[in-house]
């Protein structure tokens, strides 16, 4: 690694730009590729990274790189104070609509195993559908007003039903051009660069996995939408996989999205993707 | 300690980036101008709301470094064998995309994060790092 670097930097010095192809996270970037082999390649390229990182650890995220930490997280998972959320979400579950009906009518089984599904890509409406919107979508199929992305309640359902699928694994589909447009625009926002400090979500996520950013480690893209929403200890609180890229964006200087906004609901569907075979546990648990 | 660290470090980066600069030296000065560049090269590095060198790197005596890139100075390659001339290392800080692709740095110059004064007085101090 270091030795790259000095035949990277000195190359550059010297104005040799051909050693770039050593920078092979980068070709991971390519939105031509389509969904499969973006998978393929992914899984390839941190199986590479990581010899001793099965698919389904990445569950635990940055915890992967650092036992100790992660035996920190087992003790703290046995009181996760985002159970609190998680049962408020339940209670709003189950509260029925003026007409009599209730959420788990809109969804199959209820809810159960739904969220391994989510995002989809709905081909009539051409647009990615999320836990989020799907929820409004619900509300409004029952003549009740949407609720605001981010509240408490919207978080609270949105944990609840996610919940639902806890120990399944991952299984996002994406079929037919719309739907891998949007998937390949959602890959194309992951890896352009941004803010002031001119990072990618790539540039930390699949670049720098298991480094140091001072004390806190990187955590790779796999795995990550599987545990949102989360409870983070600097939140206080529990929040959605949105929420926290709300955060990163913001950490680089630049400007962060809309909640559920198209960007966002393309970049969730892409990085729900690539977590495909990874087993849901809701809500998660971060420093 | 429960604060989170990186917004904290890169927001600060940012705010940072919107500050006066309090020095005035020039990147070449000598003997006891020097020392005192190399000192306020120093504080500008380590500082979370300018540089803050010390979020992706190990520099001598800076503590709760991190490791996204090399530790400085890397091993085995002194600052004036990888970059020449000083001016070349401030160009490097300034853009480092422009020096070698793919870099993954902030380009503290081209972003406005820090004034080219301050990124001579920082190339002082790495320059006499040993
Ligand atoms: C400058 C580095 C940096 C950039 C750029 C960055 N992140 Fe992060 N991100 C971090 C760090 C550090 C954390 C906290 C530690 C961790 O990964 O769990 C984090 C956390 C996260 C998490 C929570 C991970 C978990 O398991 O709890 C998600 C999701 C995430 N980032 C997504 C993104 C996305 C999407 C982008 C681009 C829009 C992005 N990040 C850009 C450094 C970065
Ligand atoms: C957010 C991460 C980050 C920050 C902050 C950062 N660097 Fe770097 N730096 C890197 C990375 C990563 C590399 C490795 C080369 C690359 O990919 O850009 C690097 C490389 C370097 C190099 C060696 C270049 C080479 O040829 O390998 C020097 C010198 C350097 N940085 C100086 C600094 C100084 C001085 C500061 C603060 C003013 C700083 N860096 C802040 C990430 C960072």
């Amino acid at each position: 690694m270091k030795r790259w670097l000095i035949a990277l930097s000195i190359a550059g010095l010297t104005g040799i730009s051909g050693a770039a192809q050593a920078v092979n996270w980068w070709d991971l970037g390519n939105i031509k590729v389509g969904p499969d082999e973006t998978l393929k390649q992914f899984h390839e390229y941190f199986k590479q990274r990581f010899p001793n990182i099965p698919l389904e650890k990445y569950a635990i995220g940055s915890y992967a790189f650092n036992p100790e930490m992660y035996s920190q997280y087992q003790e703290a998972m046995q009181f996760n104070p985002g159970d609190l959320t998680l049962s408020a979400g339940q209670k709003l579950w189950d509260i029925p609509f003026k007409n009599g009906k209730t959420y788990a009518s809109c969804y199959p089984n209820g809810g159960k195993g739904v969220a391994t599904h989510y995002p989809y890509f709905d081909d009539k409406t051409k647009t990615v559908v999320t836990i989020g919107t799907s929820i409004n979508a619900c509300r409004s199929e029952n003549g009740e007003a949407p609720l605001k992305y981010g509240s408490p309640d919207m978080v609270a359902l949105q944990t609840y039903l996610t919940s639902l699928s806890n120990g399944m694994p991952m299984a996002i589909q994406v079929s037919g051009p719309a739907a891998t447009k949007a998937f390949e625009e959602g890959k194309a926002y992951y890896f352009m660069k941004r803010g002031q400090l001119n990072f990618s979500c790539a540039s930390c996520h699949v670049a720098y996995p298991g480094k140091y950013l001072r004390d806190q480690i990187i955590s790779p893209v796999l795995g990550e939408s599987a545990h949102f929403p989360s409870y983070r200890a600097a939140w206080s609180s529990v929040n959605t996989l949105q929420k926290r890229i709300e955060g990163c964006n913001k950490n680089v200087g630049a400007e962060p999205q809309p909640l559920e906004s198209v960007d966002y609901r393309n970049l969730e569907y892409f990085m729900s993707y690539l977590s495909n075979g990874i087993k849901i546990n809701v809500p998660g648990y971060r420093p | 300690m429960k604060i989170h660290l990186l917004q904290y470090i890169t927001r600060s980066l940012v705010i940072g980036a919107m500050s006066i600069v309090p020095f005035g030296a020039s990147a070449l000065a000598e003997g006891a101008d020097m020392t005192k560049n190399i000192d306020a090269g120093r504080t500008l590095a380590f500082d979370r709301a300018k540089g803050n060198c010390l979020a992706c790197h190990a520099l001598p005596g800076g503590t709760m470094a991190g490791d996204v890139g090399p530790a400085l100075p890397m091993k085995g390659v002194t600052f004036q064998q990888m970059f020449q001339t000083k001016e070349k290392l401030v160009a490097f800080l300034a853009d480092p995309e422009k020096m070698f692709p793919y870099a993954n740095m902030p380009e503290f110059g081209k972003n406005k994060v820090l004034t080219h004064e301050e990124l001579g007085l920082i190339a002082d101090y790495l320059w006499s790092l040993k």
